[in-house]
């Protein structure tokens, strides 16, 4: 377990540079910041001051190991649009993005599981089929187009929910949520619905699978054969057996959705990490950019390694050994 | 005419003999399937054809004229031209529009893809067969592609490289071949330590010979499923870059730039200029993803069941 | 198909049927997206807009360029270069203190210690000396004959001086102030205390500010209790976010929908001129230039008839109509007529396509020639670009059309890389000197010109004139140097001007918004309709 874990973070840690790296080289490629900070009114000397402050000055190797040396030390450099740390700014956003995606995990799960169960033991009627046929088409929609037909038709035209932003935050353990105030859940509804999509599609197919599978089993037809009643047998057993692979899944898949949700925050002016991010790549904002990269690794490597975790206490015969080469 | 038909029916029977032929009758067998491949062929004709059907070439910016702009579907431009699906803000005739958007985005798609899959199964190939550091290397690199969400590599890749059919071709390459290496791979482990590549070796049989004659078949099937899935996934993946303004240029617009160009206009009821580019990608995606479902089930002997 | 746009005018209508009107609290909805709410950190459009908000500077610039008192009741020169500023009597900031002398030679000090990307440092680097003769009376001296310092001054805000701060001295570096207070203690609103009508209540870095009425403001009373202004980056969902009645007011609806929202009862529309002029720029400085092709090394922009020919090819009402829905005025001086220093006997270029076939065929390029076409990547300049490319195809110049991230454009601009781009240029200073200086003027002989001159042009005669103009005291001279500048820069054709971009808004009918020329989406310019009803 200790070797496994050692070599999962030293795994991690050479993801984590090299990725640095290629950021840092193909931010530095792409352009200079200073030229769109600055005012156009800005002289010359205006310039190299603002680019000595900020460090760009320095030849590119020197100014990666400076970087270097500080995020050994947990400081990965200022924003040089925020003034602020980067890590700062980036965790300032990332509450608006992680309730985003939670709730979109949500509804994933709360309309993915039902039609999809329903799909897999009515396999053969007409609402099974249109529920397959429907994830079909959700899964093959872009995410953007979606997200303004939903504007168009709860907002616009029905006139239900608000069309944009994030709703009044409340603060809980000292974290700014806004699911927790009414303005808040009306304003996250669309949006999650939006991210979900993908996911609901997901979750109808494996649960559809799961429940196929395991309607043939034994011990569903022995319950069956004991008089429990259908609702029985679906939440008792079915529901308790084919959770865990959703979960696995939904779990792997989270860090996705916390990426993708860059395209759901833009059509919903989500004021979210992507949304942070897509502005400070055009503003070549480096240490936001690398910032963001640095944290999306870090998330990955603790999500993976939280579902290895649960994995070996579920199902005892994995070992560790065999997953850590 | 007896002699002939019965020949024909030898024929046939000889064809589905053949495992390609029995896959093919497997994959007909179903009506769903058998209709998204006939819409899929219909689309990539189209896509194919685009600069002999499409009614104008879209962009050739001096054929167009923005006073023919925005007009709704069968309106008559200035110079007595039909535009069937109504013109852009440009004037660009949207029906050619779309032709030549498939064009841009199924090309993507494929491009990358199958360069991908060349790529990532060489790759997949050489690190399963040969093992020790060669391996190793490799899979640090996969490990480190695939510990990032494809969009956000993409995103970075063109933010680097910059705007263009050919650049986002290439992010979509490099997005996507650690896929197929991790997959390769590890049908390749598998398929080295069976018999045949045992006997193989004891015949002193060169390695590539071995990996390419013999490892390679056994492997293409599920590769091949995913492939066609991943399709899908690419043009998806060029249409939400396109939105986000990172992907291919506004002169020569794909089908999910086309979309994101016209969505503004939805709110002033000129819906031609995103329905009908949405009604394009959206039959394309879905008779991609459906063919590429049935394909895995005839290809894929473990799904069948 | 009909029936979709019938359906889909039915879903404007609808949107407005669940909005009450809410007389206290306004909400408005912007396109721009704020870094910080410290006044004095970065000088961008998004942050300036809310600086109106709860900040006040020393004087304003007003409708036609002319400087006008706000914090400072009145001024007058001592001598050439020292101004004695007679301070505004009972303004109070948010927190209660007093307004003095003091807090604008702290903010001058403040200003100037700000070395980020963004600074305001150079609308204070003139001032060489500030002294308080009386808590209302400040006199600066300035380093030379200064005639911008008014319009400057109105482009920074006053904060207020802390009261423990001892002696500042302006000549030290900082003051011998210790420290300043960051831009993140404005963002958590500690230090976020203007004089402004309305004082902050809640900000988020790149979401939504609130404020509420100061009810101690010095001038007119607001007519908000409570104002939000949250930025949507995205016209379209702005517009939808509008119409679903999320926000009163909102700036730039997407102009595609524009109609809809003017034939609506429910709602209005109002437009303001802007300071934003666009233009193409031509590289007239290198032979061969980099995107020209077809001419054999020759450099087509040198010539002043292909210059103009490329004027006159434009359809200028056409892309106005077109491309920017009407929102668009044609010009002829490098700013709007709000500008100091505009030209009136100057008219725009006609589109005249025989004419400028005649131009190219005389200066030798009846056949024509290719090139690129630069700009930034953003919907108006990808349309208007297209269009362009259109235009200039019917003379025989082909034009291959770069949209490029901001990132590169600018990048590629500082390093000439361009034969031929498209951008925008507007000075907040109100004042047609500092546009020409920076987009038109010679920076290898004239340290501070040309600082975007993307195009390396050149004309000694312009510079002279701008020279001239940036030591001239005289209001009424000045203004005649500008006007001469201008008229030379439109005889080169140094640029072709293409339009001045109106901005518009689309409110509520129940309220009424009257745009000022800052293009700012100013909760002061906006109040409730009377009801007729």
């Amino acid at each position: 377990m200790i070797v496994y874990l050692i070599n999962r973070v030293g795994q991690s840690l050479f993801v984590l540079s090299a990725m640095s790296l290629i950021v840092f080289v193909g931010i530095y490629v792409i352009g200079d910041p200073v030229q769109i900070l600055v005012s156009p009114e800005a002289s010359a000397e205006e310039i190299a001051q603002v680019r000595r402050n900020l460090g760009l000055d320095l030849s590119l190797p020197t100014q990666y190991l400076r970087f270097l040396s500080g995020a050994t030390s947990g400081d990965l450099g200022s924003s040089f649009v925020y003034n602020e740390s980067a890590i700062v700014v980036i965790l300032r956003h990332f509450p608006a993005t992680l309730e985003l995606a939670l709730a979109a995990m949500f509804i994933a799960i709360a309309l993915g599981i039902p039609l999809g169960v329903w799909a897999g033991i009515r396999s053969e009627t007409f609402s099974a089929k249109a529920i397959m046929a429907a994830s079909t088409v959700g899964a093959s929609l872009p995410t953007f187009w979606v997200g303004l037909i939903l504007i168009m038709c709860f907002a616009v035209y029905l006139g239900w929910l608000p069309a944009s932003g994030r709703g009044a935050t409340r603060s809980v353990f000292g974290v700014e949520l806004s699911i927790f105030t009414r303005d808040g859940l009306a304003h996250i509804i669309l949006p999650a619905l939006n991210l979900a999509l993908f996911k609901v599609s997901l979750v109808i197919r494996l649960a559809r699978a799961g429940a196929r599978e395991i309607v043939g089993q034994e011990f569903i037809k022995f319950a069956r054969a004991t008089g429990q009643s259908p609702a029985r047998i679906v939440l008792g057993h079915l529901l308790k057996n084919i959770m865990i692979p959703i979960v696995t899944v939904l779990g792997l898949e989270f860090g996705s959705v916390l990426a993708f949700s860059v395209v759901t925050e833009r059509v919903f002016s989500w004021p979210g990490m992507g949304n942070l991010l897509v502005r400070s790549l055009f503003l070549l904002d480096r240490p936001i950019v690398v910032a963001y990269l640095m944290l999306t690794v870090v998330i990955f490597v603790v999500i993976n390694f939280t579902v290895d975790v649960i994995y070996t206490f579920l199902d005892p015969r994995i070992r560790f050994s065999a997953k850590a080469g | 005419m007896a002699a002939k038909s019965a020949s024909l029916i030898r024929a046939r029977r000889l064809w589905t003999d053949t495992p390609f032929g029995e896959a093919a009758v497997s994959f007909f067998a179903s009506r769903i399937a058998t209709i998204s491949f006939i819409v899929l062929v219909i689309i990539c004709l189209g896509a194919l054809l685009a600069p002999l059907i499409a009614p104008q070439n879209p962009y050739d910016l001096t054929k167009l004229s923005i006073l023919d702009g925005e007009l709704p579907p069968f309106s008559v431009g200035g110079d007595g031209f039909l535009f069937i699906a109504g013109t852009d803000d440009q004037g660009r005739d949207i029906l050619s529009a779309i032709l030549y958007g498939l064009r841009t985005s199924l090309s993507v798609g494929v491009i990358s893809t199958s360069f991908a899959l060349v790529f990532g199964l060489t790759m997949g190939l050489i690190s399963g067969y040969f093992g020790g550091w060669v391996d190793a290397v490799i899979m640090r690199i996969v490990d480190l592609q695939l510990s990032f969400p494809a969009i956000l590599i993409a995103m970075i890749l063109l933010a680097v490289l910059g705007r263009g059919v050919d650049k986002v071709i290439l992010a979509l390459i490099i997005v996507q071949w650690a896929y197929y290496t991790r997959t390769i791979r590890g049908a390749a482990l598998v398929e080295r330590a069976k018999e045949y590549s045992e006997a193989a070796r004891c015949l002193a049989l060169s390695n590539a010979r071995i990996l390419f004659v013999h490892l390679l078949p056994n492997c293409l099937p599920p590769l091949i499923v995913i492939a066609v899935l991943q399709i899908g996934h690419a043009i998806a993946l060029e249409a939400a870059l396109s939105f986000l303004g990172l992907g291919v240029p506004v002169t020569e617009p794909s089908l999910g730039l086309l979309i994101s160009n016209g969505q503004e206009y939805m709110l002033s009821g000129q819906y031609w200029l995103t329905v009908f580019p949405g009604v394009a990608l959206l039959s394309t995606m879905v008779a991609v993803n459906l063919v590429g479902d049935q394909l895995r089930d005839v290809l894929n002997p473990r799904m069948k069941a | 198909m009909r029936m979709v746009s019938s359906i889909l005018s039915a879903l404007c209508f609808f949107g407005v049927a669940g909005l009450h009107a809410q007389s206290q609290d306004l909400k408005i909805g912007t396109a721009r997206t704020s870094t910080s709410a410290d006044p004095h950190f970065f000088l961008m459009n998004a942050n300036d807009e809310l600086r109106h908000y709860a900040f006040e500077s020393l004087v304003d610039v007003d409708e036609s360029g002319d400087p006008k008192p706000r914090l400072a009741a009145s001024w007058k020169l001592l001598d050439d270069k020292t101004w004695e500023f007679k301070l505004r009597d009972g303004v109070t900031f948010h927190d209660g203190r007093k307004f003095t002398a003091k807090d604008v030679i702290y903010s001058i000090c403040r200003v100037r210690a700000n070395v980020s990307a963004g600074s305001f440092a150079r609308y204070v680097s003139q001032v060489a000396g500030a002294n308080a003769t009386d808590p209302l009376t400040l006199v600066i001296r300035t380093r030379a004959p200064y005639p911008l310092l008014l319009p400057e001054f109105s482009l920074w805000a006053i904060v207020p001086a802390p009261e423990d701060v001892g002696d500042l001295d302006i000549a030290v570096d900082g003051c011998g102030v210790k420290s300043f207070p960051t831009n993140a203690d404005f963002d958590n609103l500690k230090f976020a205390i203007g004089t402004g009508s309305y004082a902050y209540t809640a900000y988020t870095v790149g979401g939504a500010a609130k404020f509420k009425r100061f009810d101690r403001y010095w001038g007119e009373r607001p007519a908000w209790e409570t104002v939000t202004i949250a930025p949507i980056e995205d016209a379209s969902v702005r517009t939808a976010a509008f119409l679903a009645g999320d926000y009163q007011l909102i700036q730039g609806p997407t102009p595609s929908a524009l109609t809809r929202i003017e034939q609506d009862a429910k709602y209005k529309t109002a437009n303001a001129p802007t300071y934003d002029v666009r233009y193409l720029m031509f590289d007239t400085a290198r032979e061969p230039s980099p995107q020209v092709t077809g001419t054999n090394g020759r450099n087509p922009f040198k010539d002043r008839r292909v210059r103009e020919a490329v004027s006159k090819a434009l359809n200028r009402p056409a892309i106005i109509e077109r491309v920017l829905n009407g929102k668009g005025v044609a010009i002829a001086n490098i700013q709007g007529p709000e500008t100091f220093g505009f030209n009136h006997a100057l008219k725009a270029v006609e589109f005249d396509i025989e004419g400028a076939r005649k131009l190219m065929a005389s200066a030798g390029y009846a056949e024509g020639f290719g090139v690129t076409l630069s700009v930034q990547l953003d919907t108006e300049a990808s349309r208007v670009g297209q269009a362009v490319a259109q235009m200039l195809a019917r003379i025989g110049i082909k034009v291959q059309l770069d949209s490029l991230p901001t990132s590169v454009f600018f990048q590629r601009r500082s390093t000439g890389d361009y034969s031929l781009y498209s951008y925008t240029v507007g000075a907040r200073t109100g004042e047609m000197g500092t546009s020409l200086r920076v987009l038109l003027g010679t920076p290898k002989t004239h340290p501070g010109f040309g600082n975007i001159n993307g195009g390396g042009y050149s004309n000694p005669d312009l510079d002279r004139l701008l020279v001239a103009a940036q030591a001239e005291m005289d209001d009424g001279k000045r203004r005649a140097l500008l006007e001469d500048a201008n008229r030379v820069m439109a005889e080169d054709h140094a640029l072709a001007l293409i339009y001045q971009r109106v901005d518009t808004w689309a409110f509520n009918s129940t309220i009424a918004y009257q745009p000022s020329i800052s293009g700012y989406t100013l909760a002061r310019d906006a109040r409730l309709a009377r009801r007729d009803r």
